[in-house]
This record gives C-alpha cells, sequence and structure tokens, in this order.
C-alpha cells in the first residue's frame, strides 16, 4: 500500500485533535490524584499492582528456599527432645547444607517472663558460634532498645524483624529506627548519597534485608542515579520510631511454596526432607519458618490472589525482591516526564498508522467505515498503552500504572467522538462563528 | 593471765578473720545476677578462676558459664533465674545437654524495657479483646456487653443505640442495697426520648461523685426500660479515687508519647480499669483524627466495641474491613 504523505494542514489538523486526548489525559491525572485517596482508588491501585505481579520477570533458579518447621514442638512435651533441642539439630542440618545464610521466622524476643522455651542463651549462643550466619526473629520487642530484642545487648546482632505490615502487605520493612538507618540499605537499594549511621544508632533490620545483604557480601548494587525519578522506598512513621518500607515482587512465592522443604527433628538427629527441584542449599537463603495453614496464625493475604498465606513466604519474596532488585515507585518528577514521553511516542505512532493505513481518503469514506477504523484506532492505541506499560514495567522494575489512565482517556475520547460529532455539526451548521472552530477542530478534525 | 590473754587474742583474731572472710564473699555474691534454680543430673560452672559442678542455689555472675552433660542416659538439665535488671522480675530459663565444649554465657540480667508503653504495646500486639459475654446489649455506656465495666464518675454518660421506635426510655441507678441513688426518690426514673441515644446528667454525676468519695464502688445497676416496656439491668462498678489518681497518672504518661502510641496507651490504662466505654472512644478518636485506614485500628475499635456492647459500631467497622479479614476473637 502506497503511504500518502499528509498534508501540512491535516497535520496541522491531527494535532489540534490530539489536544482532546491529552487534555482527557490531564484531567483524569489531576482527578487521579483526588481519587488515589478513596476507597475505590485504593482498590484500583490494589488491582494494578496485582496485575503487575503476574506480570513481572521471572529467574528460573530461586535465590531463597523455604524450610517448614511445623511438625516442631514449639512447647515441650514429655518424651520429646526440648522445643530448642529440635530446632538446633535443623538448624544443624541446614547449616551442613552450606546455605549463604539462614533466616528464623520465630519470634524470639522475650515474654512477660523471661525467654521463650524456643530461644534463650543457650541457642543463641549456640547461633553465634556458628560460621554460617543465622538471623533470629523478633516481634513483640521490636520497638523497644536493642538489648531487648533478644533480651540482652549481645545477641542484639542476631536479631530482625519479622512483622508484616497489616494494612498494606504489598511492602515490608526495610528496618526499623531511625532515618539514619537508611544508610545501612543504601548498598542493598542502588542509592549513594547517605551518611552511614552513628554506631549508637539502634538500627533493627528486616529479615529481607540482613538475608539479602549477606546473599550480596560486599557487592553493592550499581547505583543508577533515579531515585528523583522513581524511588525505591518510602520512610514512614511507626510509634515512637521510623520504618523504610519496599515494594515486594510476590512473583517468586508460588515458586518458593511448590519447592518448600520439610524438617522433623523427634529422632536422635533432624530430619531434613529438601525439595528435589532444589538440589540442595548451596548458594541459597534458608529461610525456617511455619508453612502450614491450618495451625500458623502468622498468616496474611499475599497479592496478587490475595490469598492466605504464612509469613515465611513474605520474608522469602522480600528476600527475593532485594536480591533481584527493588521494585520502585514512580515519584512525582518521573510521572512529570514519562507521562508526556509516552504519550509522545503513542500519539507518533498513530500517526505513523494513520498515514500508512488510512492517509487522507479517510474523507472519503463512509460513515459505517469511518465508525469501524475509528474502533480499530482506538483500540489500537490502547493496546499500544498496555503494551508499553506493561513492558516498561518489566523492563525496569517501575510500578508505574497510569498507561492504564491513559487507556481510559482514549475510550473516553472515543466515546466523546462517537457521541459529540454529531452534535457538533449540527451546531456548526447554526452557528459558524470563528471561536467556535477550534472546539470543533478538537472534536472531529475539523470539516472540509 | 597471759593464757587468757592469748586465748581473747585468738579468738579475736579469729572473729576478724571469719568477719573479712564473710565481708569477702559478701563483696563476691553482690554482683551476682542470677542463681540456679533447679539441676537435674550433671551440669557444669566455669568462672574465670574455676570449674565446678552446679548445685541447686549456685549463684551467677556476669560471664560465668555453665553446661550440662549430654552422656546417653544421664543428660542434665538446668533451670536458672535471672534477675531482670530493669523490672526487678526474674526470668527463668533452662541450659539443654549440650557437648563438652559448648558452654552457655551469663550475659548480666536481661533487659527489657519497662516504661509506660511496655504493657499497652505487648497488648495491642495480642489484639486484647474478650469474647462477648451475655446478651447483645442496647445500652453500650455503662457497658452492657461484658462483665466487670466501670464507669468514671466525672465524665460518666448514659449512651445506647438509639432506638427507631418513638418514645422515651426510663433510667434509673440503684445501689448495692437496691435503694435509688439516681434520681433520689422512690420508683422515680428519670425519661428521655429513646431516639436520643445518650444522657449527660450533671446531677448524676454528682451523685456518683459523692458515691465515691464515700469509698464505695459499687456494683451499682442501671435498670432502663425502653419505649415497648421491656427492662434491662446493666451492674457496672464505680472506680475508687486511688484508681482514678492512678488513671490520671498513667493517662499523663500515655500523653507524652508520639504518633499512635497515645492512643494505644489511654485506650488500655482506660480498660485495664473496665473502663471499656472510653476505651473504645480513644480507638474512634485515633480513626478519626490519626488514621483512618488503619487496619489494626479498626480491628482494636472492633473489639474494644464488643467489650461496650455497641453492636451497630461493630457491625459499621466490620464492613469497612478488607474481605476475608479475620476478626479479633
Amino acid at each position: 500500500m502506497a503511504c500518502h504523505v499528509p498534508s501540512f494542514r491535516s497535520v496541522l489538523l491531527w494535532l489540534a485533535r490530539s489536544v482532546l486526548p491529552g487534555l482527557i489525559w490531564v484531567s483524569l491525572l489531576v482527578f487521579k490524584c483526588y481519587f488515589d485517596d478513596t476507597a475505590p482508588g485504593k482498590l484500583l491501585e490494589r488491582a494494578v499492582y496485582a496485575l503487575l505481579q503476574t506480570r513481572l520477570t521471572r529467574d528460573g533458579s530461586l535465590p531463597v528456599a523455604v524450610v517448614d518447621i511445623s511438625r516442631l514442638d514449639a512447647r515441650q512435651i514429655e518424651g520429646h527432645p526440648s522445643p530448642r533441642e529440635q530446632l538446633r539439630r535443623v538448624i544443624d542440618a541446614v547449616v551442613a547444607k552450606q546455605p549463604v545464610a539462614i533466616g528464623i521466622d520465630i519470634d524470639f524476643s522475650p515474654e512477660g517472663n523471661g525467654w521463650t522455651e524456643r530461644g534463650g542463651p543457650q541457642l543463641f549462643d549456640y547461633i553465634q558460634r556458628l560460621k554460617i550466619p543465622v538471623f533470629l526473629g523478633v516481634s513483640r520487642s521490636r520497638y523497644d532498645a536493642p538489648e531487648s530484642w533478644l533480651g540482652a545487648n549481645e545477641y542484639k546482632d542476631l536479631a530482625v524483624t519479622i512483622s508484616v505490615p497489616r494494612d498494606d502487605n504489598r511492602t515490608l520493612p526495610l528496618w526499623i529506627g531511625n532515618e539514619e538507618c537508611s544508610a545501612t540499605v543504601a548498598g542493598l537499594l542502588g542509592r549513594k548519597d547517605l551518611i552511614p549511621p552513628a554506631a549508637s544508632a539502634a538500627c533493627l533490620p528486616s529479615m529481607s534485608t540482613a538475608l539479602a545483604q549477606r546473599y550480596r557480601g560486599n557487592k553493592d548494587r550499581e547505583s543508577c542515579g533515579w531515585e528523583w525519578f522513581a524511588r525505591s522506598s518510602s520512610i514512614k512513621p511507626l510509634d515512637q520510631k521510623k520504618a523504610e518500607y519496599f515494594w515486594v515482587d510476590y512473583g517468586a512465592a508460588q515458586s518458593v511454596q511448590d519447592q518448600l522443604s520439610q524438617a522433623t527433628a523427634l529422632g536422635e538427629h533432624a530430619s531434613l526432607n529438601i525439595n528435589h527441584a532444589l538440589m540442595g542449599f548451596q548458594k541459597r537463603i534458608v529461610i525456617l519458618g511455619n508453612t502450614q495453614w491450618e495451625v500458623t496464625p502468622d498468616k496474611y493475604p499475599i497479592p496478587p490472589w490475595e490469598a492466605e498465606t504464612p509469613g515465611v513466604f513474605f520474608h522469602a519474596s522480600g528476600v527475593y525482591t532485594l536480591i533481584k532488585g527493588p521494585l520502585r515507585e514512580i515519584t512525582c518528577e518521573g510521572r512529570l516526564l514519562l507521562d508526556p514521553g509516552i504519550g509522545l511516542v503513542v500519539g507518533c505512532l498513530g500517526l505513523l498508522g494513520a498515514c500508512l493505513l488510512h492517509g487522507r481518503r479517510l474523507k472519503e469514506k463512509s460513515a459505517v467505515q469511518k465508525h469501524s477504523m475509528r474502533w480499530w484506532k482506538n483500540w489500537a492505541m490502547i493496546f499500544l498503552f498496555a503494551g508499553l506499560g506493561v513492558g516498561f514495567v518489566r523492563a525496569t522494575r517501575i510500578l508505574w500504572t497510569d498507561w492504564l489512565w491513559a487507556c481510559v482517556a482514549v475510550l473516553i475520547q472515543g466515546w466523546l467522538e462517537e457521541h459529540l460529532e454529531p452534535y457538533v455539526e449540527r451546531k456548526r451548521q447554526r452557528n459558524p462563528k470563528v471561536w467556535c472552530r477550534f472546539i470543533f477542530v478538537l472534536i472531529d478534525g475539523g470539516k472540509e | 593471765m597471759n593464757l587468757s590473754l592469748n586465748i581473747s587474742g585468738a579468738l579475736l583474731l579469729v572473729f576478724a578473720s571469719a568477719s573479712v572472710v564473710r565481708a569477702q564473699a559478701e563483696k563476691d555474691d553482690g554482683g551476682h545476677v542470677g542463681i540456679v534454680a533447679e539441676v537435674k543430673g550433671t551440669c557444669w560452672l566455669q568462672t574465670q578462676s574455676s570449674q565446678r559442678q552446679v548445685t541447686a542455689s549456685t549463684r551467677l555472675h556476669t560471664g560465668d558459664k555453665v553446661r550440662c552433660d549430654d552422656l546417653k542416659g544421664k543428660e542434665g538439665r538446668l533451670t536458672i533465674e535471672l534477675q531482670n535488671t530493669q523490672t526487678a522480675g526474674k526470668w527463668r530459663t533452662t541450659i539443654d545437654p549440650s557437648p563438652k565444649d559448648e558452654w552457655t554465657t551469663i550475659r548480666g540480667g536481661p533487659l527489657q524495657r519497662r516504661d509506660a508503653m511496655r504493657d499497652p504495646l505487648d497488648d495491642w500486639f495480642k489484639l486484647a479483646g474478650s469474647p462477648r459475654a451475655g446478651t447483645l446489649a442496647w445500652v453500650y455506656s455503662p457497658s452492657g456487653g461484658s462483665p466487670g465495666s466501670a464507669v468514671w464518675p466525672a465524665s460518666f454518660v448514659i449512651r445506647w443505640i438509639p432506638q427507631t421506635t418513638a418514645g422515651n426510655i426510663t433510667l434509673a441507678i440503684r445501689d448495692e442495697s437496691g435503694n435509688p441513688l439516681w434520681p433520689r426518690g422512690k420508683d422515680r426514673r428519670a425519661e428521655v426520648a429513646a431516639t436520643a441515644g445518650e444522657l449527660v446528667a450533671p446531677d448524676l454525676r454528682q451523685e456518683l461523685v459523692k458515691y465515691q468519695a464515700g469509698g464505695r464502688q459499687g456494683p451499682l445497676t442501671l435498670v432502663v426500660t425502653n419505649p415497648e416496656g421491656d427492662e434491662s439491668r446493666i451492674v457496672f462498678k464505680v472506680i475508687s479515687k486511688e484508681q482514678e489518681d492512678t488513671l490520671l497518672r498513667q493517662l499523663a504518661e500515655c500523653n507524652g508519647q508520639e504518633g499512635i502510641l497515645p492512643y494505644i496507651c489511654r485506650a488500655y490504662r482506660f480498660r485495664q480499669l473496665g473502663l471499656y466505654t472510653e476505651s473504645a472512644e480513644v480507638y474512634e478518636a485515633a480513626l478519626k483524627d490519626y488514621a483512618p485506614d488503619s487496619l489494626d485500628l479498626v480491628l482494636h475499635a472492633i473489639a474494644a466495641h464488643r467489650l461496650t456492647g455497641n453492636y451497630r459500631r461493630e457491625q459499621a467497622l466490620t464492613h469497612q474491613l478488607p474481605a476475608g479479614t479475620k476478626l479479633p476473637e
């Protein structure tokens, strides 16, 4: 098909017509600012986040594995080894498989009368002697001073928070403390320009943070310098302290569940059944936790389908996210740059498509043909926006959801064209004033 | 004479030596941070200078190490009791059998925060609430939903779920002997529109303050009759003056906190005294002023309203929860 080169006038007309979707889009973005804070807005935001969760890229080999310890006793049972001894045997068995680091998703915070039956100085001393780093969960004492996390100052380096935010399960904490703690995760998130925290700063890392840092060792993520465009985390007040949260890629959660290993410790030695898909724990992070949905109270709805899932899979997803690379939330500045940019790209592609497919012969088409072409054009633009949006998210891990609003803008534009054109035509015939012409051009591109 | 002097001298020397030894021993034991509460089998204590078998009541010092034999059939097990340096409470932990080279070090008395927020925070994370006791009550101040509810005379307001039917409800409070406390006079009752939802009665507050000043706490009974003539009785107590003083001090401590903590703290303090309505009001204030979208707050507010018996508000809050949210039990 020969391409009919459009005249200068028709390009001008086309540009004028582009103002309409632009205006619609800007209006929608302004509306979005208010809409985001409403309940339907939050529902939509969650839905888009869930959709993106299913579209993020996946690696075949997971760097994190979970071992179910729900068969271990939490309380002393007559004739059984003590709960601490059972846990220790499992740790011994896992350590023998040489993982990079181990996290234990149990709350070891002291209770009112002292340490829990699994915790206590004997376990903490044993863990400190191990060559492989092991991190112990704390929840009850996470807002306390470091010496209270596990009951003594000497154990504070073992402690990690295992809290999962109940009001927003899309994020997990990086640390609990004060703003200074942000520097402790700079290397993990590919950030620079932060002053290291004072030695006295009480920064309680999360399990995801501690384990991912061990996995990456001293290899700081390369700083991309685009925090102004898309931030990887946000600091929020948390009681008297603060916490920094990151967006979690839950895409690996199902694979981690499928590759679950099992531990029991009733005999002389622990029995560790490693999932055959894993081929051992070498070069992997291992998290021990209760994965039995029926017996654990530690479960939360997990995106994207909000099925209640044991907390240990949240931490595994957190580790996966931080190892693979943080998800990023687009900033206001980033949005100001990206939205018009994508709009321009789609507009140019639209112009090219129009040139290739219809050229100037559109005017010669019948009303039915025009309607059909408009329909195809709108849906092509919607698919283009969706494709670019999802592709952008997959490639950059930036949670940019405005493409959805661009699609809505195109739908609204199509509806306006469809329903306002006859009305405008009537008005044009009755009131051909000069000031109205611009509106006519916006709606239908102006008639010859 | 010389002999007696020598004996006296020797005795003095013995007493003096004993005092020195005792003083030395007391000095040594002054630094202990815990004791061995129980020993089973063979366990060992390693100090800087020696190693010896542990017996019950052995004192433990910072830096001491303990372990128990893991010989098959002769496993030892220790229970040690460490003093909490901040609360003066005692923490117990056990030492299981371990290989010969694995010692557990005594790190000094355990530390745990003991401030105004310790108990409220513990309570917050347990999502305290109790199953609804008794039948659904339509009067929720004083709390009809749970036994053991109390009122604070100075701020007491009678509240009920507004009735849809026209007409008046009647109210009367009787003391523990069944005598009318308010309104004064035999068989007298206060009347108020059933749709009003609350009654602020200064004369009632005065009566309760007087009642409290007399050192009495109740139980009192609120007798309520709805427009249909159905009578309900709500039993409640009045907090004592001492409790009120302590409460005011605790509330002042709560106010010194930041963020959501003042709300958590105040709600906890009220609930500890059975002031369930005040506790629920605190959560409502937090939802209104601090974090309207906080799921945790909504869950706590639901639990608090259950305690008061305000089932209508409980239902309204429950509808705000995302689908699938587990309600507090």
